[in-house]
């Protein structure tokens, strides 16, 4: 009889662990599964309150997928066009890619386009009396010069058009900058004085502080910067799509992994059981 | 006389050599390279308890119930939790399908420079079109100056017109470097706009072009100008009211 029962606990206490190990779903499996899924709802919950919002309304607006690089162009809540960038980074040699999750949190609720670089450039209006206007009319000398920013354009637009750059910031009102830029090759000295310029500056940066409390001045910089690359066409897509005053809100990533910690059960009793609610 | 005992001979001590210098030279590299690695550590610490060194996806901690009672508490609360959000998240994409365009409307594309006319979800007709330039002029008599945007957003057709006439404004006049006409005939321009024009307010308008080769280039002064064929399809099958969203 002892026998028996000793052999029926070891074949349970070996199909409790054969279970264990074929990946059966444990309570606190299940629980951090439905935690991460409540952290996943909360994150939709935000993008979706703000969208309706937006959709409510006639103008369009910017959805920003952070995750696949994408800015989708949204009217009434339908999404007409996108256009996709691959590399997204924090650097123009594109070295230090884009953290989804670190960028969903620094853009916050929705970005104002205030500038797009080499936008609205002056048309300066013919002049009849001036003959050199009838030469000016097919070929356009100010089309590149408009490329690196607001240059005047002695044309007729209304026949030529203005050529847009490739490479241009878009500023946010909320100190962001997207710099757009097409892909590029660097060479290994162009490379090598990046690293050092960056060790240097990484450099002054932490000494700074170890002499006096007063920290090196260094030029103001926006909250946060962007590098996107994309091929010129698209480029020139966004830099004609963009317009001062439009908005874009940031797609959250999926919530990053978490760790589950076991507390005492004085603690979780006095708060209701509850686990400590996720951020964002 | 007696001879003092003799002092045992001290062993030779072995040649004192001086270091040579290249050991000197090694043990002085090896020295600074150690305080070089112990300055670097120093830093990375440093730059690290800043929190300018972060590490990208590490887990955050969660608490969770010690006990299998707890735990169980908690997973029936959260449970109810995630299908109350669940709900609500359903509830508000509903609320922005709503929105959505339905039926006939037209899709104008500022970027890639083209027309779409949809049927809900399908593209009935695609075309290129003309949009605005973008750029800006300024009157050179007066503190005024346009932006030649096509404006973006939903908008209606307000009236269908057949054989349009176009009444020129002032900037047409200031880029043409000509003087403001005194009387308002001098502003009407027949033929310039193409066989129809489908206003959507604010002087702006769906139109014929003269300049067909300019199709697909961003040259307009906000309008948005498409092809005969085009044109006449696209004002065959929309009425007033129809919608025009611009992106």
């Amino acid at each position: 009889m002892r026998r028996l029962i000793t052999a029926s606990t070891l074949a349970a206490a070996m199909l409790l662990c054969a279970g264990t190990r074929t990946g059966a779903e444990t309570p606190l499996d299940k629980y951090e599964a439905l935690l991460q899924e409540k952290r996943a709802q909360i994150r939709e919950n935000e993008l979706l309150q703000r969208e309706a919002e937006f959709a409510a309304t006639k103008s369009p607006y910017i959805l920003f997928y952070l995750k696949e690089g994408k800015l989708e162009f949204r009217v009434r809540g339908r999404a007409f066009k996108s256009y996709t960038f691959s590399p997204i980074t924090l650097d123009e040699r594109g070295r230090r890619p884009a953290d989804p999750e670190a960028v969903w949190k620094a853009i916050g609720k929705s970005l104002t386009v205030i500038e797009v670089q080499g936008a609205h450039p002056e048309l300066i209006p013919q002049d009849p009396n001036t003959p050199e206007n009838a030469g000016e009319l097919y070929a356009d000398p100010n089309q590149l010069a408009s490329q690196t920013g607001v240059a005047a354009v002695r044309s007729d637009a209304g026949l030529l058009g203005v050529d847009v750059p490739t490479d241009y910031y878009v500023k946010f009102a909320e100190d962001v900058v997207f710099h757009i830029r097409t892909p590029k090759t660097y060479t290994f000295r162009e490379k090598a004085a990046d690293r050092l310029s960056d060790v240097a500056e990484s450099m002054r940066a932490t000494l700074s502080g170890l002499w006096s409390r007063k920290e090196i001045e260094v030029a103001a910089r926006p909250r946060l910067e962007l590098y996107m690359t994309t091929d010129a066409d698209t480029a020139k897509y966004l830099h004609y799509s963009l317009l001062p005053g439009e908005k874009i809100l940031g797609v959250p990533p999926p919530p990053p992994p978490i760790l589950l910690v076991a507390s005492s059960s004085k603690a979780a009793n006095a708060s209701g059981g509850k686990a400590r609610p996720a951020a964002r | 006389m007696e001879e003092p005992p003799l002092q045992p001979e001290a062993p030779p001590s072995p040649p004192q050599r001086a270091p040579s210098l290249a050991a000197k030279v090694a043990k002085a590299c090896i020295l600074m390279l150690l305080a070089i690695v112990l300055a670097c550590a120093g830093l990375i610490a440093l730059q690290w308890s800043r929190g300018e060194i972060r590490v990208a996806g590490a887990p955050e901690r969660i608490q969770v119930p010690s006990d299998a009672r707890g735990v169980e508490t908690a997973l029936a609360t959260l449970d109810k939790e995630v299908k109350k959000l669940k709900t609500t998240n359903q509830k508000l994409r509903q609320r922005i399908r709503s929105f959505n365009p339905r039926g006939l409307y037209l899709v104008i594309d500022t970027g890639a420079n083209r027309l779409y006319m949809m049927k809900d979800e399908a593209v009935l007709r695609d075309a290129l079109v003309s949009t605005g330039s973008g750029v800006r002029l300024s009157d050179p008599d007066k503190p005024r100056s346009w932006v030649f945007d096509t404006p973006r957003g939903e908008f209606s057709i307000h009236r269908k017109v057949n054989d349009p006439v176009w009444t020129k404004p002032d900037w047409a006049f200031i880029e043409a470097g000509e003087g403001m006409p005194k009387m308002f005939d001098e502003r009407l321009e027949e033929g310039v706009l193409g066989d129809y024009a489908m206003d959507l307010g604010d002087g702006y308008l769906i139109h014929g072009t003269l300049f067909e080769r300019a199709l697909g280039l961003h040259v307009t002064h906000g309008c948005v100008r498409v092809g005969a064929k085009d044109l006449e399809a696209i004002f065959k099958s929309v009425g007033v009211g129809t919608k025009v969203y611009i992106i």
